[in-house]
């Protein structure tokens, strides 16, 4: 047997071989001083290592990652609050309005709703405007498929069916391999 | 003591104690690979919370069926490589490395090469060890770290890193030769 590689009597003392690797190493450094000598000073180095001192965090820092956890968590809260305070700003606003002008409140609320349906018009004049040009830009979207499976389908005899039923796999698994891309990206949000 | 996943399970219900407990558990894991990787306890404790942090806000992106422990080494890992980015470290390539298969021959060992080893204190060479450390190519004191201070399996640092078992293997064994040669010239 020839000598062993360092990197194998690593593994070796690691224990991360298998039993059959680790009786053959055995046997070979029972009949070599050089690989013995080789394991010694391995050994020694992983001894080492583990000398090396660890880094402590320090009493309180648990609690400090969770006092800055906190205002994360009441981002929603404060929202809330955002929202509390605007309705709040507004009823003051309708009630020195209502203190100052000579309209009653019959009135004020009739005005609002005049000009909310006018509004609601408006709104639904532009949405049907927006609408149209949706369904034109789709028509156009299917138009341009059609004639591209036109095409293609016209191409498709031409050739034989391997390439066929090569390009519809090639196709599929592209489409997998995107799906999966987006599921990964999804699942971990990490970047590797 | 219980579980990742359960803990993770409770924080995502609103139990911050859960949380807190995670932290308990891997806060000294995280800042010894941070740290050791980096070689400034400082940055690596502002580090480890930052990390804590991210890790807390995407913990609904989880995905039980991964371990816990790896997941967050992964996010600990992109930290690093964002510090390395900025500061323009290279992190891909690396310095001198060894090839994957390099043809080997015994090493010829002096006598008193030997008793020197065997004179230092195991302490002096660990010592010795933590000095050198700031001596490896960063990428490969990143994965020596994993293994040998995190005492990662190699299986787990090639999940956290995405390279195959065998580069990482290959890569810590690297680190360590290189760290014995600095050591072994000198003694």
């Amino acid at each position: 047997m020839k000598c062993i590689n360092p990197s194998e009597i690593y593994l070796f003392l690691e224990g991360e071989l298998s039993d059959q690797r680790k009786a053959e190493i055995k046997s070979h450094l029972d009949s070599c001083p050089k690989c013995r000598e080789s394991l010694e000073q391995r050994k020694i180095m992983l001894q080492a290592i583990t000398k090396i001192p660890l880094y402590k965090t320090p009493p309180e820092f648990s609690r400090q990652v969770m006092s800055n956890i906190k205002p994360i968590k009441s981002s929603l809260s404060e929202w809330l609050q955002a929202g509390a305070a605007t309705v709040a700003f507004i009823s003051i606003l309708t009630f020195i309005f209502l203190a100052f002008s000579k309209q009653g409140l019959t009135e004020l609320f009739i005005n609002l709703f005049r000009s909310l349906i006018h509004s609601s018009q408006e709104a639904l004049i532009i949405s049907i405007k927006f609408i149209k040009s949706l369904s034109v830009f789709i028509n156009m979207f299917i138009q341009l498929i059609g004639l591209f499976i036109k095409n293609f389908l016209s191409f498709m005899p031409t050739v034989s069916t391997e390439f066929q039923i090569g390009t519809v796999f090639f196709s599929i698994l592209i489409a997998v391999m995107i799906l999966f891309s987006i599921k990964q990206k999804l699942i971990l949000g990490e970047k590797r | 003591m219980k579980k990742d996943k359960e803990l993770v399970k409770n924080t995502i219900k609103g139990d911050d104690e859960s949380f807190e407990m995670i932290v308990l558990k891997y806060q000294n894991p995280i800042i010894n690979y941070i740290g050791r990787t980096l070689g400034n306890y400082n940055l690596a404790l502002e580090f480890t919370q930052e990390v804590f942090i991210k890790a807390y806000k995407s913990l609904h992106t989880f995905n039980p069926r991964y371990k816990f422990k790896t997941w967050l080494f992964k996010i600990a890992s992109n930290h690093i490589i964002d510090h390395w980015r900025k500061k323009r470290i290279e992190y891909l390539s690396l310095d001198h490395p060894l090839k994957e298969n390099e043809a080997y021959t015994p090493p010829q060992v002096e006598s008193d090469e030997r008793q020197a080893y065997q004179e230092l204190e195991l302490k002096e060479v660990g010592k010795q060890i933590e000095k050198a450390l700031d001596l490896l190519p960063p990428p490969l004191r990143e994965l020596f770290v994993c293994r040998h201070i995190n005492e990662l399996s190699y299986e787990e640092i090639s999940e956290i890193k995405n390279l195959p078992v065998g580069t990482v293997k290959n890569r810590v064994f690297q680190a360590k030769e290189l760290l014995k040669n600095h050591l072994e010239g000198k003694i």
